[in-house]
Order: C-alpha cells, then sequence, then structure tokens
C-alpha cells in the first residue's frame, strides 16, 4: 500500500477553513432576504480539478432559451397569468429573442474558448510532466554514473 | 510504564561506518531509554570514519572492535554471544522516540513463556510506517512488511502474533538463544531475521511485534553509506532463505480455493476482496485469484494478491464469486458458490435465476438471506457478513478533530443510492447556525451521460470534477439561517486512513437507501464512534437507540429496477441528528464500550474462520 491518495490531515485542515469562512450559494444571490449565515461550503480537491468544476458550472448554464416554458403558481387565474405572459413574449420577441441569441453565441464561445484553454493547459501539463520525469531519470542515471566512477578510484 | 519485574537486558549495536547516524542512536538510546537494567553494547565491524573512537568516548557503552566488515549475521552473533542476558538487536540507524519502548517489549516477551522473539512499529524519517511484522507472499517468496509505506495513523498498535519480524529492532529471549542459537552465518545480510523467526516456530516459540513500541529506523543506512551492492547481497541471501524455507511455506497451506471478484480500485468488492484473501492466506488457504470481468491484469501494489494471480489454478478448487448478481455467471470447477447481497428488499429474477446455477450461495446478513430464500432461491443459503479490520478501525487511530464544534460525517455518492436530499435538508431544518455543528459530507460526484452542448459536463464529472453536487444543493433552497455544511468532494482518499475521518467526527451518518449499505457503520462503530443510520437491511442488526440511533423509513420504488430500497422519513432523520447531538455522551460511552466487542466479533480473520469451516463442510460432504 502506498501513499497516493489525499491525506486526511489535509481534509480535515480544509474542512476546518471552509467552517471559518464559508462561501455563499450562487443560489443565494437571487434572494431578496440576505442569508444570515452562508454555512454552505463545496471543497474540491487541489489543483486542477477546482478549474474543471467551475468549467463544468460554466458548461451547464450558458445556453440560455427566451423560449422557456411559462407558468404560475396561482390557483384558478393561473391560466389566465399564463396567458397574458404568452402574449408579452409574443409582442416583445422581436426585441428579446435577437439580444438572447446574441448572448447565446457569445456564452457559447466563450464557454468553448475556456475549454480550448482548459485542453491546451493539460497539454502542456502533461509535456512539463514528461520532461521532469526525463529529467529526473537523465540525473539518477547521472548520479549512478557518479557513484560508479567515484567507486572505481576508491 | 513501570515494569512489575525488569529482566536485564544487553541491547546491541551493530555499526560499520555512519557515524552521523550511530550518534543519533546512541545519543538517543542513552537519553531517552527508560528502562531501569539495561547495557549498550556497541559491536563495531571494522569502521574508519572516527566510529570507534566516538564510542571509546562513551562511558556507559561497552565496545567490541572486530576490526574487519563481518557482515550483518556474523557481527550481531559476536554481541549475542558476548553477553548471557537477552538481548535487543538494533539497528545503528535508528532513533529512539519513545522512553518506555524497552519495557513494552520486554513486557510482551515476558508475559508467555512460548514467546521467543518481539519486534516492534518500525517508521521511517518521514513519519511513515514502515514495518510492523513481516509476511512472505507466494509464488514470488519477496519478503514484505505491513503495511508497507503508509502514514502513520496510529495502524498496528495492538500486540500481534506475526510470521516475522525484521531485526532492526528485535527482543530476544535468551532460552531462545540457548535452544536454537544465534543467528545463521549462511546469511551475510537479509533474509536471517525471517530465518530465525521460522526457527523458533520450529522449535515451538512464537514472534510477536509490540505494537504499543515505536522506534524510528531510517532504512538501509550502513548499505547506502558503504555503497555496498545492496542489490546482489539480497538476491544471495534470498537463493539461501530459499533453498531452507521454500518447502515449509508450500506446506503451510492445508485448504485451496478460487475467488472470482474485482480486486483494483476502491469500491467494496475490492476492499473486501483484498481483506478477506489475506485473512484466508493468513489461515492457510492457497487463495488463487480469478476475475469476474477478466480484465485486472494490472500489476497491483498489494503484493500479497498481486501473488495470488499468478497462482496455479485447478478445477478442482471450490470457486468463490463474490460480486454484483447481475455479473455472476457460473465459473469452472467443481463446487461455485455465488456470494452476493442485493441492495433492494429482493433479488431480481435473472439474478435468481443464476443463483440457482450455483451448487450454493453466500450472503452479507439474516436480511440477505431472507430476500435470497423470499425471491426464490432454491440453493442452501449461508450468511458470511463483511469484516472489519481491526489493525485500522479502532479507537486509537489518529483524529483531526474541528474545534468547539460537534461533527456529523456522512459519506455518500450522489445519486439515487443515497437518502442525501432527505439528509441535508433534515439536518439544514433541525439545526440553526448558533447551533455548534457541522456537517461533512464526503461527496462522490455522479458521473452523467452526456447533456449539453458538446458533452462538456459529462466530460468534466467523468474527469472527476463536476459541479453537479453544488447545482443539485444550490436548486434545494436551503433555509438561510441554517448551520454550517460542508461538501467535501471527489476527493480520492486513501482507503486506509477512512478511520481516520470516522474518529475525527463525533457522529457516522449512514443515509444509504441499500439493504447492504457497506461497512461503514461496522467500521465506524470499532472505532467507537457512534453511528445514525437507516434503519433497514443489514445496519437493522447494529441499531441499539444509543450506539447506533436507527431511521425509520418507508420502502419506495428503486429507479429501474422494479423493486424496492428504503426511503428514510424526513422528520425521523430530524430526531434522530437531535438525539445524536444531545445525547452525545451516552453514545460515544456506549459506542466506545462496544468497541472491541465489534472488532473481534466481524474481524476479516473471524469471517475467514467462517468461511474454513464451511468449505471443510462442503469437502466433508
Amino acid at each position: 500500500m502506498k501513499n497516493k491518495g489525499v491525506d486526511v490531515e489535509q481534509v480535515m485542515e480544509e474542512v476546518n477553513r471552509a467552517v471559518a469562512a464559508p462561501q455563499t450559494l450562487l443560489a443565494d444571490f437571487w434572494k431578496e432576504e440576505r442569508t444570515p449565515a452562508p454555512n454552505v461550503s463545496f471543497v474540491y480537491p487541489p489543483y486542477s480539478r477546482t478549474l474543471r468544476v467551475n468549467l463544468d458550472m460554466v458548461s451547464r448554464n450558458w445556453e440560455i432559451d427566451p423560449e422557456f416554458e411559462l407558468g404560475s403558481r396561482r390557483k384558478g387565474v393561473g391560466g389566465l397569468v399564463v396567458g397574458v405572459k404568452k402574449l408579452t413574449r409574443g409582442f416583445l420577441r422581436w426585441y428579446i429573442n435577437p439580444i438572447v441569441h446574441q448572448v447565446r453565441k457569445f456564452n457559447m464561445l466563450v464557454t468553448r474558448t475556456l475549454h480550448d484553454l482548459s485542453n491546451n493547459l493539460d497539454e502542456v501539463s502533461g509535456r512539463l510532466g514528461e520532461m521532469e520525469s526525463a529529467q529526473a531519470d537523465r540525473i539518477a542515471e547521472l548520479e549512478e554514473r557518479i557513484s560508479r566512477l567515484e567507486g572505481g578510484k576508491d | 510504564m513501570s515494569l512489575a519485574y525488569a529482566r536485564p537486558v544487553t541491547v546491541i549495536v551493530l555499526t560499520w561506518n555512519g557515524l552521523e547516524v550511530t550518534t543519533n542512536c546512541l545519543e538517543t538510546l542513552l537519553a531517552n531509554t527508560t528502562h531501569p537494567d539495561f547495557e549498550v553494547m556497541v559491536v563495531d565491524n571494522g569502521s574508519t570514519d572516527g566510529t570507534v573512537e566516538y564510542v571509546r568516548g562513551l562511558e556507559s557503552v561497552r565496545l567490541i572492535e572486530n576490526g574487519e566488515n563481518l557482515g550483518f549475521v556474523r557481527g550481531n552473533n559476536v554481541g549475542i554471544k558476548a553477553t548471557d542476558r537477552d538481548v535487543v538487536l538494533l539497528n545503528n540507524d535508528t532513533e529512539i522516540v519513545q522512553g518506555d519502548w524497552l519495557e513494552r517489549m520486554q513486557e510482551l516477551a515476558l508475559s508467555a513463556e512460548d514467546i521467543g522473539i518481539v519486534g516492534c512499529r518500525l517508521v521511517n524519517a518521514q513519519g511513515d510506517l514502515v514495518h510492523a511484522g513481516t509476511y512472505m507472499p507466494l509464488p514470488s517468496f519477496w519478503g514484505q512488511e505491513y503495511p508497507g509505506d503508509e502514514r502513520d495513523i496510529g495502524q498496528y498498535t495492538r500486540d500481534r502474533e506475526v510470521e516475522g519480524i525484521i531485526a532492526a529492532c528485535a527482543y530476544i529471549k535468551r532460552r531462545l538463544i540457548e535452544k536454537i542459537g544465534a543467528l545463521d552465518t549462511d546469511y551475510f545480510s537479509y533474509f536471517e531475521d525471517t530465518d530465525y523467526c521460522l526457527k523458533a516456530a520450529r522449535a515451538g516459540w512464537r514472534t510477536f511485534c509490540c505494537g504499543t513500541a515505536t522506534v524510528k529506523h531510517l532504512e538501509n543506512a550502513s548499505t547506502d553509506l558503504n555503497r555496498m551492492d545492496f542489490s546482489g547481497t539480497f538476491k544471495r541471501s534470498r537463493e539461501i532463505f530459499l533453498s531452507k524455507w521454500k518447502g515449509f511455506y508450500e506446506d503451510r497451506y492445508t485448504r485451496r480455493l478460487t475467488w472470482h471478484s474485482f480486486i483494483s480500485g476502491q469500491g467494496l468488492y475490492s476492499t473486501a476482496s483484498s481483506k478477506v484473501l489475506w485473512a484466508l492466506d493468513r489461515a492457510g488457504v492457497d487463495v488463487n485469484l480469478g476475475f469476474l470481468e477478466g480484465i485486472e491484469r494490472a500489476e497491483l501494489d498489494d503484493f500479497r494478491i498481486n501473488d495470488m494471480k499468478n497462482r496455479w489454478n485447478d478445477r478442482k478448487r471450490p470457486q468463490v464469486l463474490f460480486g454484483p448478481p447481475d455479473m455472476l455467471e457460473r465459473a469452472d470447477g467443481s463446487y461455485n458458490i455465488g456470494y452476493v447481497f442485493t441492495p433492494y428488499d429482493r433479488f431480481e429474477p435473472a439474478w435468481v435465476q443464476e443463483l440457482n446455477r450455483m451448487d450454493e450461495v453466500w450472503v452479507t446478513s439474516d436480511f440477505q438471506k431472507e430476500a435470497a430464500i423470499a425471491s426464490g432461491v432454491k440453493r442452501e443459503v449461508v450468511v458470511m457478513p463483511l469484516g472489519v479490520d481491526p489493525d485500522y478501525f479502532h479507537p486509537g487511530i489518529k483524529s483531526y478533530r474541528l474545534p468547539g464544534r460537534f461533527a456529523f460525517y456522512a459519506p455518500v455518492e450522489w445519486g439515487d443510492a443515497f437518502a442525501a436530499e432527505t439528509l441535508l435538508r433534515a439536518y439544514a431544518d433541525e439545526f440553526a447556525s448558533t447551533d455548534k455543528v457541522v456537517l461533512v459530507m464526503n461527496v462522490r460526484s455522479p458521473v452523467e451521460s452526456d447533456e449539453g452542448w458538446g458533452g462538456w459536463a459529462a466530460e468534466a464529472a467523468a474527469a472527476g470534477g463536476s459541479g453537479a453536487v453544488e447545482e443539485a444543493v444550490e436548486a434545494m433552497a436551503l433555509p438561510l439561517d441554517r448551520a454550517p455544511v460542508v461538501f467535501v468532494v471527489d476527493h480520492d482518499i486513501e482507503p486506509y486512513e477512512r478511520a481516520c475521518l470516522y474518529r475525527s467526527s463525533d457522529c457516522v451518518v449512514v443515509a444509504s437507501r441499500s439493504a447492504e449499505p457497506g461497512p461503514t457503520a461496522l467500521e465506524a462503530l470499532s472505532c467507537g464512534v457512534p453511528v445514525v443510520a437507516v434503519d433497514w437491511g443489514s445496519n437493522s442488526g447494529l441499531i441499539d437507540g444509543v450506539r447506533a440511533i436507527g431511521v425509520e423509513c418507508a420502502m419506495a420504488a428503486a429507479p429501474g429496477a422494479g423493486l424496492s430500497w428504503a426511503d428514510p422519513y424526513y422528520g425521523k432523520m430530524r430526531e434522530a441528528l437531535r438525539k445524536a447531538f444531545a445525547e452525545s455522551d451516552a453514545s460515544k460511552e456506549g459506542a466506545l464500550a462496544a468497541a472491541e466487542k465489534t472488532r473481534s466479533e466481524f474481524s476479516w480473520d473471524e469471517v475467514s474462520s467462517r468461511m474454513i469451516e464451511r468449505l471443510d463442510k462442503i469437502a466433508g460432504g
């Protein structure tokens, strides 16, 4: 058994830090009443994983749809409310939809660019890792040769 | 600690250059050791770096100069012959970090007439545990040490009878030396310690590893310092060892078995398989390892398991197939045993059909047995519970507690199989920001099917970096005044460190809907940590309302299965969490009091004994 994984001590340190300085859920930003205690935190593994998580969130949210399903919580008059909403949307479609499409296009390009950058980063990191490993092997080989030479002199 | 009776003992330190490490060894040995009656003897193998001059200057140390390098074995034997006391062989690259190490080793050695050799835990310079006894995997015969480079978290702290120990720190009774002599001079260095333990065993003496004594060991310092040919010396000694003991090891196995399962990874089947295979091997069962899917051919870090892959298989052996019921297929072999469990209230008809093709069926609990019979399994059904490793799950395991807060710890996989959302909502509604509690959820994100443009989300999830949990929690709109929750997402924590997570919390919550939620509750209770668990399936047997608080549940349809599993009541979950918090002292007391019993009753050795008993019954017809 080798130590490859994350150490529990590290994890608990992160948990402790998160309790002391909690994050705020994105959902809470939209609430009129501010939360007195944010108190929900997400701790991700070190290095590029956090980037992946954020990128994942971007990927899930880039696509905005102006034709989302309309509804109403009101009983009885709900149907009427939905009808008014649909009518309003129909009137404003000529104005809203082009803007939404523009934003969608922008979101898509930004998301795609972020993914490309992330992939490039992975590739560069991979190459760097290979170079470091090759360098370490070379150093070990040289050290062995030096030892052999010194041993010969002794 | 103080001994009722301290027997005089000679600590023999063999040196061959390495002044720096020797100085450190002797200084810490003389300054820290509290044993009332010990002498230090340095046997020098012809050092030329000032070691001899240094030791001559130490008044309390007896020096024997060999003048030349006699090797580890002959060098130590000179010391053994120069005293009539019990001896401790102590490498010069060790450091004494615990004052009563010698008392503890001696106390264990004197606790029974037939204990002849006692070793101790060894940690390296980084503080990793590198030795707690040795074993010999077959057929490779590359001797190994328990546990092999793990962080020292307090594992292996009980006294255990072991196959061997290494001579870096070895207490040897004088009576044993009189009986079987000193170390075997056929060896120059390496393998002589295992050889000596085996020779002692053959003469009726037992070898122990003292779990309460720890010494620091900087490995192979003399070999490195003197640029000795480690590999050549090791290979020569191994050949000598094989010529003496190969037959002994091969005869050690009295039963044979083929085990088909998963072995790599951190899933339940893999971790349980490796533990039970170790226990069976220790008990003298020659296990040949097969696989359910035939794809796990890669070399593993675990030498004993690795060797099991390379052992000869024959069709006469009983075959145990341990895996999900939908993956079992009758294997070649004389007697097929399906070892299974269902997450639901019943086994699916297709599984039952396959199980009825087996010769017998093993399940993990009485609940599973009832479910199997009720589902139409006609073969004999025998209960073989999942076990717990007492060396890794006990109250002495290291903890990293959160200051000033009661911590709930809940391991969950985000998805249908866990009532994670019920737990989260119950906790958030039950505890306010003023309550000194925290819920730590160790979450594994779901790997989803393609969704969204270009399948980015699925890619991220597969790479272990999904934001799915965060989004699901946001959508829950938790109450604003809530006690803290920390999600530890997709961390690859070493399985052997799991007990640290339990020990770092005040209560472990098992929110699984499955009828076989795995060993979490059992492991936590073995660590003396109270549990809140869904009161259904295999865990029901553990619920006592004090150390293990049950959460009542309804039954709900499991997606896609046409069967049911547990759906814990939100209100009952709130009650259970509050009870665990309010009655924490009583729960902890109960859990600690029963921890020892839980460990011994459910140890993997106990499980393997049950299996062997069953195999013997099968063999006897």
